[in-house]
C-alpha cells in the first residue's frame, strides 16, 4: 500500500515536472515577444518626441505656377527626404512635379537637424493649405501666399 | 495470504492508472494552454508594433474634394511593421457609422503599406451633412481620431 502511494505520486509529479517544462518556454518566449515589442514602441515614442519639422513658408508663384515651400528640421533627429510627404490641399502631388532639395543639395536623402527642406511643385492653380509630414507622422501646416 | 497479495496488486495498477490519466490530463491540457499563450503572445506583440498616424490637414477640404461626394484622409504607417494595403486592414467609422467600401490605396503604389508609407483611404458618403464630423480609424488595435468640418 506505502508502495502504491509512493509510485503514483512519483507518476503524478513526473506529470507536473512535464507540464512545467512544456509551459516554461511557450511563457518566456511569449514575454520576450511582447517586450521586444514594447521596447520598439518606447524607442519609436523617443524618436517621435525628438522629431519636430516646421513650414517657415509657403508661397505660390503665379507666373511660374510654382508652389515653394521651405520647412526646417528643428528636432534633433536625421528625416529621410525620401520618407517626407509634402501635402497640398490634402492631395500629394505627383512625384514627377516635385523637386525636393535640402540646404540646396538635391541628391542627399538626409535632412539633418537645422536644415532647410524646399519642396518646388508645378501646379495649375493656387492651393490654400500645405503640409509637410516627416518620420513618426510628425507634421506642420502653413497656409500658402500667393505672390507674382 | 496469496489473496491479500493480489488485492494490493490490483489497488497497486488502479494507483499507477489513476496516477497516470491525471499526469497525461494534466500534460496535454498546458500543452494547449501554451500553444494558446504562443498565438496570444505573437497577437500583442503584432498589435504593440502596429501604429497608424492621420496625417492629413483637417484645416483643408477633406470631403467631396474630388466632387463625387468621397471622404478622403491619408494614413501614415508609423509602426514597425508592414500592413497589408487592403480594407481589411483597417476599420472606419464616420461620426460612430461603420464605413464598408472603404477604398485604401498606396501612394506610389504597391500591395503592401511598407513601414514610413502613405495610404490614401477614401469612402463614400453622400449627403454628409454641414458641420463638425469625427472619423475614427482602427489598424491594428490602434486607435487614431480626426475631427474635420464640411
Amino acid at each position: 500500500m506505502g508502495f502504491s502511494v509512493s509510485a503514483s505520486a512519483g507518476v503524478v509529479f513526473l506529470g507536473v515536472f512535464l507540464a512545467a517544462g512544456i509551459v516554461y518556454p511557450a511563457a518566456a518566449n511569449g514575454f520576450e515577444q511582447v517586450s521586444d515589442a514594447r521596447h520598439d514602441a518606447a524607442d519609436r515614442a523617443l524618436a517621435q518626441a525628438n522629431t519636430g519639422v516646421t513650414v517657415t513658408n509657403a508661397t505660390y508663384n503665379t507666373t511660374t505656377e510654382t508652389l515653394v515651400v521651405n520647412a526646417t528640421n528643428d528636432g534633433t533627429t536625421t528625416v529621410d527626404v525620401s520618407d517626407a510627404t509634402l501635402l497640398v490641399d490634402n492631395e500629394i502631388p505627383a512625384p514627377a512635379d516635385t523637386t525636393v532639395s535640402v540646404a540646396d543639395d538635391a541628391g542627399t536623402d538626409l535632412w539633418l537637424p537645422g536644415e532647410t527642406a524646399r519642396f518646388e511643385v508645378d501646379l495649375a492653380s493656387a492651393p490654400n493649405r500645405t503640409q509637410v509630414v516627416v518620420d513618426h507622422g510628425v507634421r506642420d501646416a502653413s497656409d500658402v501666399v500667393e505672390v507674382n | 495470504m496469496a489473496g491479500g497479495s493480489a488485492a494490493e496488486l490490483i489497488l497497486f495498477i488502479a494507483a499507477i492508472v489513476v496516477a497516470a490519466s491525471v499526469a497525461g490530463t494534466l500534460t496535454s491540457e498546458v500543452d494547449r494552454v501554451s500553444d494558446a499563450i504562443s498565438a496570444k503572445s505573437l497577437d500583442v506583440a503584432d498589435e504593440i508594433r502596429a501604429d497608424a498616424e492621420i496625417v492629413s490637414d483637417a484645416g483643408a477640404q477633406v470631403y467631396n474634394r474630388s466632387g463625387n461626394e468621397n471622404v478622403t484622409v491619408h494614413v501614415r504607417n508609423t509602426g514597425a511593421s508592414d500592413l497589408p494595403a487592403d480594407s481589411g486592414t483597417v476599420d472606419v467609422l464616420l461620426d460612430g457609422e461603420y464605413q464598408t467600401g472603404v477604398n485604401v490605396s498606396v501612394v506610389g503604389g504597391g500591395d503592401t503599406w511598407h513601414r514610413g508609407e502613405v495610404a490614401r483611404l477614401e469612402f463614400s458618403a453622400p449627403d454628409l451633412p454641414t458641420g463638425d464630423h469625427r472619423l475614427k480609424l482602427v489598424v491594428s488595435g490602434d486607435e487614431e481620431v480626426f475631427r474635420f468640418r464640411t
